[in-house]
């Protein structure tokens, strides 16, 4: 009998769990990501425990990509994208292409000769995992790789010792006749555009809560980037990208209450000096032991209900933010010396491109949701289905990975 | 008894020409105001004042204190800058509310007493500041090309705009 290959788009944390569950299952998933490195955005989000775990979720995702570097569970194909499906009876027609300048990960060994060589010229062509659970654990940016730029041979090519990286005039492809599909192409963080009124992309000392996490997994602080010192007073401003009509963003991305509360949390327990305000709509309770994070940040933090007005510079890469004080019943203008911005999760740009290919429906906000017709042979799970934080994401997966083994079964 | 019933019904006349006043003026977008105070916090106004504040003005508005806005001084305060219409994140349009408030305010003889000798110099004059041939040797002076003293067609689309707002 031929193998039932399912075709998982998407290696986040949530196509790498349906993935897992469906091994297990017996089943033969083909993990088909379109970037260099397995785990998605959730591979580099920081563990925010203070002196006791906050449950942020961020630790799943090592056990899972630990999982699959030392078993090898289920196959996969990084740097990979779809370019044709068809549908024929019951299957798929799926063709893959490759690269065309990719680092073969059953040949990698991880030993970052590549990565050293193109650091070296001052560019990031290759990239780097955050975890040391990634395998593969370097890839390429095709797009940031300054030798193709130039026009050159790529300098990485011959540094590595095993001959794994290709740079072919054609991507590679491959032809794969699948029995179903599960989509796990997950959010796009959202990234406030040039003329914005938190003079982002201006002010060196507003960034976005994910490069926050980013600075705090990469270094274990969270510091300005205009000098690299930990901050004194600190802002959150919630709901960026968020339930806001002109942006076309109606809904509430959920879960960025609750990672930014949790960020608080653990930047006051490195730092107890730091005095954090956080401007918001309404904090919205979702998710387990919510309600604990929150009174304890009511009581170590200040809260302020409003969003701030206008953001301008002062000297020392401070920041003033104005706001109505509830207190003194006017608007008032504070400095901070860092703001940051609760950014929240967008639907992916392609998201009418792959409903249109799978016979998937786009709801109100943007996200895929199944068609009611075939809801058995095409999936989508995790966060390409809307806001969801990685525990939601996982138990999305696993509940994806047993309705496409039924629908498998009962075929 | 019967008085507490009379209450009752004047209250409830009160409220349902607070609602008509906001239906007929087109206001009910301040329904899907968040509460987010983007709008306040961006008023350049409540820097200075804090009796001017947009969305305590569009919550009165909802609950049916129309009427007290309209006899208000502070509506007054609103320069039309436009800073809380452009971030507000329901797109109520903040600014232009205020303007409608201000005619119907205007209309029912609300208007301070400044902002009446203001129109009144518009009308005669064409402009803010009227000028005359004293100006206009001044401006002779620093080379300047002489610019009318009175201005006719404003007047008259003044006149009919007037009108229009009665
Ligand atoms: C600032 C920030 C902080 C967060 N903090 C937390 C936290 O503390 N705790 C928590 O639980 N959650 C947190 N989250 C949410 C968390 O990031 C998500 O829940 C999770 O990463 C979603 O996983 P996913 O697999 O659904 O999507 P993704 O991580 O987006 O993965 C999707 C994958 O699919 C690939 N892909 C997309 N399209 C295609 C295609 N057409 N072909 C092939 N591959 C494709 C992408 O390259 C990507 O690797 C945070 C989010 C943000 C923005
Ligand atoms: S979760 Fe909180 S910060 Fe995020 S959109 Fe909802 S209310 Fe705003
Ligand atoms: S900005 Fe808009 S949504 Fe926010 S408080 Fe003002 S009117 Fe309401």
């Amino acid at each position: 009998m031929q193998k039932e290959v399912i075709i998982v788009i998407g290696g986040g944390i949530t196509g790498l769990t349906v993935a897992l569950e469906l091994a297990q299952l017996g089943k033969h998933p083909l993990v088909v990501e379109r970037g260099p490195l397995l785990g998605g955005r959730s591979a580099s989000l920081p563990c925010k425990a203070t002196d006791r775990c906050l449950k942020c979720n961020n630790c799943l995702v090592e056990d899972t990509l630990r999982q699959i570097k030392y078993d090898s569970p289920f196959e996969f194909m990084t740097h990979t994208t779809i370019s044709d499906i068809r549908r024929e009876a019951e299957s798929w027609y799926v063709t893959l292409e490759t690269g065309p300048f990719f680092i073969d990960w059953e040949k990698c060994t991880d030993c970052g000769a590549c990565y050293e060589a193109c650091a070296r010229l001052g560019a990031s062509g290759v990239v780097r995992g955050a975890s040391i659970n990634q395998h593969p654990f370097f890839g390429i940016d095709q797009k940031a790789c300054s030798c193709l730029q130039k026009g050159a041979d790529p300098a990485c090519v011959k540094e590595c010792p095993e001959g794994a990286i290709n740079i072919l005039t054609r991507p590679q492809t491959r032809q794969v006749k699948a029995h179903g599909i599960v989509v796990a192409t997950g959010y796009t963080p959202y990234v406030p555009p040039e003329k914005n009124r938190f003079g982002y992309g201006r002010l060196p000392n507003v960034i976005t809560t994910q490069e926050a996490d980013e600075m705090l997994r990469e270094s274990g602080a969270v510091t300005r980037p205009s000098d690299g010192r930990v901050p004194q007073r600190v802002a959150f401003v919630q709901c960026v990208g968020s339930r806001d009509r002109r942006i076309g963003r109606e809904y509430c991305s959920r879960i960025c209450c609750g990672y930014s509360l949790r960020l608080a949390l653990h930047m006051i327990h490195k730092y107890p000096d730091v005095d954090i305000t956080i401007f918001y709509m309404d904090i919205q309770n979702f998710g387990k032991d919510f309600e604990k994070y929150y009174s304890e940040v009511k009581d170590k933090a200040k809260l302020v209900r409003g969003l701030p007005g206008d953001f301008y510079a002062l000297d020392e890469g401070k920041i003033s933010v104005s706001y109505f004080s509830e207190e003194q019943q006017k608007n008032v203008a504070q400095p901070f010396d860092l703001v940051l911005l609760t950014i929240g999760l967008s639907p992916q740009e392609e998201n009418p491109d792959l409903a249109n290919m799978l016979g998937l429906g786009i709801n109100e906000d943007g996200f895929l949701r199944p068609s009611q017709a075939d809801a058995s042979a095409v999936v989508v799970a995790g966060t390409a289905r809307g806001p969801m934080d990685v525990a939601e994401c996982i138990c999305d997966a696993k509940s994806a990975a047993f309705k496409m083994a039924n629908f498998l079964e009962g075929s | 008894m019967n008085s507490e019933s009379g209450k009752h019904r004047v209250r409830a006349k009160l409220e349902t020409r607070a609602q008509e006043l906001t239906e007929r003026l087109e206001l009910q977008s301040v329904r899907s105001c968040y509460i987010c105070r983007t709008c306040t916090s961006s008023c350049p106004v409540t820097f200075i004042d804090p009796r001017f504040n947009p969305l305590a003005i569009l919550r009165m508005v909802l609950y049916g204190k129309i009427e007290e806005v309209l006899n208000s001084d502070f509506l007054w305060l609103c320069t039309s800058c436009y800073s809380c219409q452009e971030r507000c994140p329901q797109e109520i349009p903040i600014a232009d509310i205020m303007t409608k408030l201000k005619n119907k305010a205007f209309k029912l003889g609300n208007a301070p007493v400044g902002v009446r000798a203001q129109m009144d110099i518009i009308k005669k004059a064409g402009r803010t500041y009227p000028l005359d041939d004293f100006d206009n040797k001044k401006r002779a002076k620093a080379g300047l090309p002489e610019l009318p003293t009175s201005c006719d067609v404003v007047k008259t689309l003044f006149e009919s705009e007037t009108e229009s707002l009665k």
